[in-house]
């Protein structure tokens, strides 16, 4: 969840850009992970699409997010390079659990068990 | 008209008019808005109670209002002979027609008053939801694909009627009668929730809290679901009209014509087999919450867990 608060000293950009950025390290937003368009963003938090863009392009410039086209933009797998290649085969699989109507209980379970086994 | 198409229109307008008088009062507007919380996994936010029963009944209006013009256009072509009556070769009723104009109004209305819906200016903090959603997120595979899937299966089916008549098995059109105008509304009501839903799904939701984002997923999944309906009931409606419509016509008896026989039994067997299926699997995955489980993953699984336990 993103939170805009007009009351803060903190420009909105700076909010959006940190919120984001903490979102990411935790792995609360997972690699591959679609984000939402600027405009469609930037209407739900009330403020400019030009200080969404700014912030998505800083994002971008550090490595959190990429953009790739026609699929909008996406968060970047983190870390060295296992730990990318893992993060992405996780969010392959997630969608293929998404698909398959899977209950995220029963998919954390079989995950597990596959990595004791 | 005959008598009982008559009944059933009456009948079906009778409770269009009694939802439409559940909206009217405001006990029975907060209510309502208890029972769908309960149905959709979410607690009414407190403050919110009023404006919350306020868009459920405008919902509600609409799409009253929406199925009422649908089944009266339907009743209209009929009286005046704008829409031929029932088939004097099928006992296929006239009433799937009726019903179809009834699902049609319905999407439409629902449809209409969501992309028209303005919400509240957000006064202070504001909350989004840090990804992006699409139809996934808020409708259940069985209703995303059960949609084209049953409007795929009336298309092939009259199709395959054309076939039969092109070829002289058959002789009656199947484009002139009734089953190919319900294959044809099936088409119709696809086209609306294809477009509709991507339109409804690109809408901003701007939000004061994360409860008021997880009513208006909420809403919107409902809204989704609703225009889903009339595919899935036009298209499945549609396909068996189109085989009982061949299996009133007489077959030669012949071997090619007992094999069409036992493949149009086969079909219809086959047909009401999967429906049924698919009914029982969608009323036991409860599809209304689809999008708790997509999106609010933590409330669904609190839902889910025994009262006990929590």
């Amino acid at each position: 969840m993103l939170t805009i608060s007009p009351k803060s000293a903190v420009p909105p950009f700076e909010q959006l850009r940190v919120q984001l950025i903490e979102q990411v390290q935790s792995g609360e937003l997972a690699a591959g992970t679609r984000l939402p368009t600027v405009r469609r963003l930037a209407e739900e938090l009330g403020i400019a699409p030009n200080t969404v863009a700014r912030a998505y392009r800083e994002l971008e410039a550090d490595g959190f997010i990429e953009t790739r086209g026609r699929n909008g933009t996406v968060v970047s797998p983190q870390g060295d390079a296992s730990a990318q290649q893992g993060q992405l085969a996780a969010r392959a699989y997630a969608d293929r659990i998404h698909q398959l109507g899977a209950s995220r209980d029963d998919a954390l379970a079989w995950v597990a068990a596959a990595l004791r086994g | 008209m005959t008598p009982f198409l008559w009944t059933m229109t009456v009948l079906l307008v009778g409770s269009l008019v009694v939802l439409f008088a559940l909206t009217l009062t405001s006990s029975s507007r907060a209510s309502a808005v208890r029972r769908l919380g309960r149905s959709v996994g979410l607690a009414v936010p407190e403050g919110h109670e009023a404006a919350l029963a306020a868009r459920a009944a405008r919902k509600t209006r609409a799409s009253v209002l929406g199925a009422f013009l649908g089944t009266a256009l339907v009743v209209l072509g009929f009286v005046t002979g704008i829409i031929p009556a029932a088939d004097p070769e099928s006992n296929v009723s006239d009433l799937w027609l009726v019903i179809g104009g009834y699902f049609v109004g319905l999407a439409i209305g629902a449809m209409i008053n969501t992309l028209g819906y303005r919400p509240a200016p957000v006064e202070g903090e504001r909350f989004a939801r840090s990804g992006a959603v699409d139809l996934r997120d808020y409708l259940a595979p069985v209703d995303r694909y059960g949609a084209r899937v049953s409007v795929l299966f009336g298309v092939l089916a009259l199709g395959g009627a054309m076939l039969l008549f092109a070829t002289g098995y058959i002789q009656l059109n199947p484009l002139a009668s009734v089953s190919a105008a319900v294959v044809g509304l099936g088409v119709v009501s696809l086209a609306i929730f294809e477009f509709s839903a991507r339109r409804i799904l690109d809408r901003a939701q701007p939000v004061g809290s994360p409860a008021e984002l997880a009513w208006d997923d909420a809403l919107r999944a409902q809204n989704v679901r609703e225009i889903a309906t009339a595919p899935i009931s036009l298209g499945l409606w549609g396909s068996l009209a189109v085989l009982l419509t061949l299996l009133d016509q007489p077959i030669p008896i012949n071997p090619a014509g007992d094999l069409l026989f036992g493949l149009l039994i086969a079909a219809v067997a086959v047909l009401l087999t999967v429906a049924l299926i698919a009914t029982v699997y969608s009323i036991a995955t409860a599809p209304q919450q689809h999008y708790l489980r997509r999106l609010w993953p933590s409330v669904a699984a609190d839902l889910a867990r025994p009262m006990a336990a929590r």
